[in-house]
């Protein structure tokens, strides 16, 4: 290729000082964030923005998060079973192309060049509506089909090109000197084709590693791929292990980069690394699939919930106690859980939904009844909260937490009263709000600015939206999991987040002031609930009881703060918790309680009025 | 002359590609239609029958504002990746081979480094309390932080980091096929730099050019994660919109017919980018 050969030239052209200027400015700002994500991946402290001091701890995490390394292995099972699937389709697409003049071969070939530029979301959303209507479950499978679906574009076009350059009087020779059609294809024309072939599979390889839109809507549960995993540690809580985990797979990129260079090259590797890399590969095969059928025999329990929302500590010792292993999985709200439930998402054993949708949950049979003759210690549970409107018999939920969401401010930055709901949207505080990503939550708070009960009158409606419209223009943001970080350094002055964040923000510094409006505030009741298609109902029954055993409620409670309606439980508490308002609320306010409730029909019109809320 | 394949075998090699080209692409893109004209059931789901009331919705004036944002955003990250990376591919093209390498290694690490890590690693800087501001803070060039982040700005900064090596690499793959002997004849000729550089160098760089602003174009159009996880809350994109009608609104109906308007929109592109940038002639995008 002409960029091999020599450029530098006596000329003057390209030699500019503005040229120098912009080029190494861009690549600075290319390469600096990934280098400062390396260094900090080396931070002894828990944040990603204060160097505290050298440590590995990160990276010995990194071994120890069982979650991770199922994340890796997924990966890598999907990444292998589709580079296999494209790289045969592919290459047979290249061949038939390449040497067949066909009807229809233009269109053919069309088709197969627009998945290379066709934005992801579109591949995502397409396949999602595919394998919605065929009732495919989400899972390994579909990944699979969607990720050879993308790639095999690229094998195609990788062989094309070769095949475009490749000597048609070798294989014309091959076939005039006796040798047979199968002998000319096997020993001519493939080791011919064979580099692009090899380098074809790796980029469709790199490419199924990668992938995250296309997962993010085609994925279960137990396919869940590092990318999704990585996504979730973005979202729910930033640590030094994510630049680890980041820093591993850059790595591992380059690595793969520069093996896949030259091959592409067409430099030889040396016969020893040949066989060093295929023992190596093949051991990874191996473990994987062994550990994938192994699978079968180990417990499993796969829950999925909101981060922060159960303490590790619990988990933990449920793991040894049952020999179970427990995997986490988190959602952003009770929409979230609800339409993945609904898209026929399998694998999750262990849910968190709200009571208005334990209420449309069971309407629609996505979660099935609990065996409460196993719960030996169903006892301890308050009773007031067993049979509640939404499901009288008691059977398909066991209520886990409740509590309520409020304001939290900073006295440092905001002097004025804080009473109502009204107060926090002050011209003062513009870009320094905070308020929680949910619907239900910002229509409640809207309705209350106005002095409005909900009801289902459309012109409230829009007076609401108007209204939250309004407010968001001095929102930094909509935001559910960073309460408490946005809080602490200082960007956010006030914020509407719900009370275990404001607890926890309230350890933080006598700055830290919480407020209850006036005009009251919305409670949630959460439940433990089965979903239908639960793969493992019984260890998720024995997590139910394991959780609601007074001593391993009060220590969950202790960690997320949230009340929880056990009282032996809370007699183990200290009094400092006991007491404590932004955990467990005055009986007052439980009298007062507002409690969400399925609107039914009306529903739309609030997604709709959301909607316009968040797009304005 | 013998041939190597004989026309049933053709039959053969073309019949799996193609039929999982049908089932996995061709299909889901007309289920995505269907789904767009189709009823909403109230907690998700479709009810078969003709609608066209998705695709009113989204001539509304709130839909089309989103969908101007997302143009807008899509073309000012084109134009300022464009005007960045065309310096810097023509500096590499004319670069000695030790700088064009070392150059080049710096391109394609962030280029093959996971996209979901990239931007993870932009964000961490750009936080009010992350270290671009702390740097400026404690230089004494600014006395409060900025704000960098969660608004438009950082939204087209991370679109831009994105999007710079997917713009830098197919121009510098069509400079490189400049032959530099074409430039000394004209210089030598008595045409001045500028000249040159109009008639010869930007031609050459045309495929190039056009292949990486459709590419980077379309990429943004499409890309929802980084106004999710760096934009404020003015920020919200198309396909934002798309992956809540679906994964938060539970109204298929609605966020097909978006994507359908959107495969529209985006198919004037593609059908551009096949017929200037062919990639079966080209390579492009694929050299590394």
């Amino acid at each position: 290729m002409a960029g091999n050969i020599s450029r530098s030239n006596d000329l003057g052209i390209g030699k500019g000082i503005l040229l120098k200027i912009i080029t190494f400015g861009s690549i600075i700002f290319l390469v600096s964030p990934l280098i400062i994500l390396i260094i900090f991946s080396f931070n002894s402290g828990k944040t990603v923005t204060q160097w505290e001091g050298f440590s590995m701890r990160w990276y010995s995490n990194i071994f120890t998060d069982y979650d991770l390394w199922i994340s890796i292995r997924n990966s890598f099972l999907i990444a292998i079973a589709s580079t296999v699937l494209s790289t045969i389709l592919g290459t047979m697409a290249a061949l038939a192309v390449g040497k067949y003049a066909f009807k229809g071969r233009e269109l053919f070939q069309n088709i197969l060049y627009i998945p290379v530029i066709l934005p992801e979301i579109i591949f995502g959303i397409s396949l999602l509506a595919l394998f919605l209507l065929i009732k495919m479950p989400l899972g390994f499978i579909s990944v699979i089909c969607a990720h050879t679906t993308f790639s095999l574009s690229f094998v195609t076009l990788i062989v094309l090109a070769k095949l475009a350059n490749f000597d048609k009087r070798i294989e014309e020779a091959s076939l005039d000197l006796g040798a047979n059609r199968w002998q000319t294809f096997r020993f001519v024309v493939f080791p011919g084709l064979a580099p692009a072939i090899i380098s074809g599979a790796l980029f469709a390889f790199t490419l199924s590693i990668d992938d995250f839109i296309v997962t993010f809507f085609t994925a279960g549960v137990t396919s869940a791929t590092l990318p999704l995993k990585i996504y979730s540690l973005i979202k729910y809580g930033v640590s030094p292990a994510l630049n680890a985990v980041s820093t591993v797979l850059i790595i591992f990129t380059v690595a793969a980069l520069s093996i896949s260079n030259r091959i592409q090259k067409g430099a030889k590797i040396s016969k020893a690394l040949k066989y060093i890399i295929l023992t190596l590969m093949s051991l990874i095969l191996i473990y994987f699939a062994v550990s994938f059928i192994d699978k079968g025999k180990i417990k499993n329990l796969n829950i999925y919930t909101y981060s922060n929302y159960l303490s590790p500590a619990v988990i933990a010792d449920f793991e040894k106690e049952y020999g179970v292993k427990v995997s986490m999985n988190y959602y952003n709200d009770n929409e979230e859980l609800l339409s993945r439930l609904q898209m026929g998402v399998t694998g999750y054993d262990l849910i968190f939904p709200t009571s208005y949708i334990t209420e449309i949950m069971k309407k629609n049979g996505l979660i099935q009844p609990i065996d409460t003759s196993k719960l030996t210690n169903l006892h301890y549970i308050d009773r007031r909260f067993r049979n509640l409107s939404y499901d009288p018999t008691g059977r398909f939920y066991m209520p886990y937490a409740y509590g309520f969401s409020a304001v939290v401010y900073n006295d440092r930055f905001i002097t004025d009263s804080i009473r109502s709901w009204n107060d926090m949207y002050n011209d003062k505080y513009r870009s320094n709000i905070l308020m929680v990503d949910d619907m239900m939550e910002a229509f409640f708070v809207g309705y209350k600015c106005l002095g409005f009960v909900m009801d289902k009158d459309e012109g409230k409606l829009d007076k609401v939206t108007d209204l939250l419209i309004k407010q968001k223009q001095l929102l930094l943001k909509y935001e559910n999991n960073m309460a408490v970080e946005y809080m602490a350094s200082g960007d956010v002055w006030i914020a509407q987040t719900w009370n275990g964040y404001i607890a926890k923000i309230l350890r933080r510094g006598p700055q830290f002031k919480m407020v209850i409006p006036k005009e009251g505030v919305l409670f949630f009741i959460d439940n433990l609930c089965i979903p239908s298609n639960a793969p493992n109902k019984e260890i998720a029954e024995q997590f139910i009881n394991f959780l609601i055993r007074p001593d391993n409620t009060a220590s969950n409670i202790q960690t997320i703060l949230y009340a929880m309606p056990n009282p032996d439980a809370i007699k183990l508490l200290p009094d400092s918790l006991k007491n404590n308002s932004a955990i467990f609320p005055s009986d007052q306010m439980i009298k007062n309680m507002n409690l969400n409730k399925d609107q039914g029909e009306f529903s739309k019109n609030l997604e709709k009025a959301w909607t316009k809320v968040k797009i304005k | 002359m013998r041939k190597l394949f004989k026309i049933k075998e053709f039959h053969l090699l073309l019949f799996p590609p193609a039929f999982w080209l049908l089932i996995f692409f061709i299909v889901p893109l007309i289920i995505v239609l269907i789904y767009s004209v189709s009823f909403r059931e109230l907690y998700g789901g479709v009810r078969t029958g003709f609608t066209l009331e998705h695709y009113k919705e989204i001539g509304g004036e709130m839909y089309l504002k989103i969908f101007l944002r997302s143009i807008g955003y899509a073309t000012v990250t084109t134009l300022i990746t464009l005007l960045i990376a065309f310096p810097v591919a023509y500096f590499m093209a004319f670069a000695s081979d030790l700088t064009k390498m070392i150059l080049m290694l710096m391109i394609i690490i962030p280029f093959w480094t996971n996209f979901l890590i990239r931007m993870y690693s932009l964000m961490t800087i750009m936080g009010e309390s992350g270290l671009v501001n702390e740097l400026l803070v404690s230089t004494g060039i600014i006395k409060e932080p900025l704000a960098l982040f969660n608004n438009a700005f950082s939204v087209y900064t991370g679109f831009i980091y994105w999007n710079l090596p997917f713009m830098i690499l197919p121009i510098l793959s069509s400079l490189d096929r400049l032959d530099t002997s074409l430039l000394e004849a004209s210089l030598d000729l008595g045409a001045t730099k500028t000249q040159t550089f109009f008639r010869i160098t930007l031609p050459y760089s045309i495929p190039g050019l056009i292949a990486g602003i459709i590419f980077v174009f379309v990429q943004t159009m499409g890309n929802f994660i980084i106004p999710e996880f760096m934009g404020g809350t003015d920020n919200y994109m198309i396909g934002n919109l798309i992956t809540s009608q679906y994964i938060h609104a539970r109204n298929w109906p609605s966020g097909s017919a978006m994507s359908v308007v959107m495969i529209f929109f985006v198919m004037i592109f593609i059908s551009l980018y096949l017929r200037f940038y062919n990639p079966s002639k080209n390579k492009g995008l694929l050299t590394i």
